[in-house]
């Protein structure tokens, strides 16, 4: 996870893993003893975001920026003034948790000029698994909508290809060569490939070394699997 | 084929489509968005149209058009759009002209919010619009099953020229489950004699209309609709039971609730407690044959709701006083917790008033 930089922008297909991938992004920098702001950027999404589990967040270390009050229950595009100081501020570090599709990257327009090349990295997470990004000409054509709305370029794909529950260490193999072919089309290196706790080492097994593992615990759960 | 990851509202969008559905009208409204969304990518793919209307009251009128012309045609919306169709969906009714209108539910009355709830089922099946009419309203409780059901609402709406609904709440259209969405099935159409298409030389004009100025003539159209409610009374109701063999207790949930409903059995399984769930699919027709298929065996009945209480009276119904019925129900977007729901039972078994 070397590539990093202070600021880092996961986007991504509507329901590609960007959230999941951004909190334990986030929770792993706040691990290191970084100050570690975790950015709720999410206009589009009315569920599972980020805010809902933000006290849990909280109690692990990390400093969550989303609407607040009554506003965190809405579905407008309301941002906090908290990610400009984000931005400005080069002792933290962030992950903006971006809303997904060209239409939640929109959100980004705003940061646009703000943001320093060398400050951050625009991260693009695929599921394969998921409508419209199943093969490389899919996925690139979401790419480029992305960078076209955010008007920022990627930097980094990373692979988040499951099934839910359902997702075999196959699946991701399988995935992680169809975000591989589209790292040689367009020149965007994998930077690593997401996992479930649960099933990492099998992964890791299968994978040899072929790219970087990055083991995660989901937060995004339905009701009838909440504790 | 492999499956995919997708979210309810894509599933619904999906399903449509490869039930041979290429119109949709609608308007967006969260939590249900991501449908025509998906759809406004989708349909270009298969030659079918997508139509942002401007308003529900349009999306409605537009599905009327081309279920008139004999298109499979739906639209969407949530609980505040679906209140602007009714008038449309009473002419839909009264013209018989068959359509899919999909509600994922959210926080009401009113503007309410963006939460999931139930709380527009009395709307789905007691009526919404005016007159004696009734929609078919499926309930899936998961994005495989909303896959399924769009295929068998279409074809219901084809089969009895009614307008069928398929109603969630916005969890179930938000979530995301691995699905296997099959090959398409080659779109065969049923004939639609009736559909306005154009008068053929020699042949009878065709009219889409609700309107019967003579009461008389008004009366024996209720009484033909009255009698095609019948038979979907007869044959359409569908539920699952899961776990109720040798249940004292049985929980009567649909979609949401039920799938929280099932956590709840298994945790009282595992106790030894006799419980089990009733899930209706058809919420009209409700499936009353599944109550009284139980009611001998069962002490009580408990309904749980992401409402006050509105399902509760069709179990009542389909009780009729033989066993008692309880309810549980959360209101205004909140979700049951299954250790509350367990809990409500735990007070019922052991004699305790709910």
């Amino acid at each position: 996870m070397h590539r990093l930089k202070r600021i880092s922008i996961i986007t991504g297909n509507l329901g590609s893993g960007k959230t999941e991938t951004a909190i334990n992004l986030a929770l792993q920098t706040a691990r290191r003893g970084k100050k570690s702001f975790l950015a709720d950027l999410d206009i589009i999404n009315p569920y599972f975001r980020t805010r809902l589990v933000r006290n849990t967040l909280e109690g692990m270390g990390l400093q969550v920026i989303s609407p607040l009050g009554d506003l965190a229950f809405a579905d407008l595009p309301a941002l906090s003034p908290a990610i400009k100081g984000v931005i400005e501020n080069r002792q933290c570090t962030g992950i903006f948790d971006v809303g997904g599709d060209d239409v939640g990257a929109a959100a980004l327009g705003r940061y646009r000029d703000l943001l320093m090349p060398e400050d951050f990295l625009m991260i693009f997470v695929v599921n394969t698994c998921r409508p419209f990004t199943g093969d490389t000409e899919g996925i690139i054509k979401y790419l480029r909508s992305i960078e076209r709305v955010s008007g920022l370029q990627a930097g980094g794909l990373v692979c988040n290809t499951n099934l839910g529950l359902e997702t075999g260490p196959d699946t991701v193999l399988a995935g992680y060569r169809i975000v591989s072919a589209v790292s040689d089309l367009v020149g965007i290196p994998v930077l690593f490939t997401v996992v479930r706790r649960k099933i990492h080492s099998k992964v890791k097994d299968l994978f040899r070394g072929e790219s970087e593992i990055f083991p995660i615990d989901t937060y995004m759960e339905p009701p009838w699997r909440r504790q | 084929m492999a499956k995919i990851l997708m979210k309810g509202n894509e599933a619904i969008g999906e399903g449509a489509v490869r039930a041979g559905c290429r119109y949709f009208f609608g308007y967006p409204i969260t939590p249900q968005s991501e449908l025509p969304h998906y759809l406004a990518k989708r349909m270009p793919e298969v030659g079918g149209l997508y139509l942002q209307a401007e308003s529900e009251v349009a999306s409605i009128n537009m599905v009327f058009g081309a279920a008139g012309a004999g298109a499979r045609v739906m639209t969407s919306s949530s609980g505040p759009g679906i209140s602007l169709m009714q008038e449309g969906i009473s002419y839909l009714a009264g013209a018989e002209l068959p359509c899919v209108i999909v509600n994922m539910i959210r926080g009401g009355p009113g503007l309410g919010n963006i939460a999931p709830a139930q709380s527009d089922y009395f709307q789905a099946t007691k009526g919404g619009g005016h007159g004696d009419y009734r929609l078919i309203v499926l309930a899936p409780a998961s994005v495989q099953e909303i896959i399924d059901l769009m295929q068998d609402a279409f074809d219901l709406s084809d089969k009895y020229r009614n307008p069928v609904m398929l109603m969630g709440d916005g969890v179930l259209g938000q979530m995301m489950e691995p699905v296997e969405i099959g090959a398409e099935r080659k779109a065969e159409l049923p004939e639609k004699p009736w559909a306005a298409t154009g008068r053929l030389k020699g042949k009878e004009k065709k009219l889409i209309n609700s309107l019967y100025i003579v009461p008389e003539n008004c009366e024996a159209h209720n009484l033909k609709l009255d009698k095609k409610y019948s038979g979907i009374k007869e044959a359409e109701q569908r539920w699952e039971e899961y776990r109720t063999e040798g249940a004292e207790m049985v929980l009567v949930a649909f979609g949401t609730s039920a799938r929280i409903c099932k956590s709840v059995v298994d945790i009282c399984r595992e106790e030894g407690l006799p419980v089990g769930l009733l899930r209706p699919i058809t919420l009209w027709p409700f499936p009353e044959k599944g109550i009284n298929g139980l009611i001998e065996s069962v002490k009580s009945f408990l309904t749980v709701e992401m409402n006050m209480g509105q399902m509760i009276e069709d179990v009542k119904l389909s009780a009729n006083g033989k066993k008692p019925v309880f309810f549980y129900g959360r209101a205004g977007g909140m979700i049951p917790v299954a250790r509350d729901i367990y809990n409500e039972v735990k007070k019922i078994l052991n004699g305790g008033a709910a």
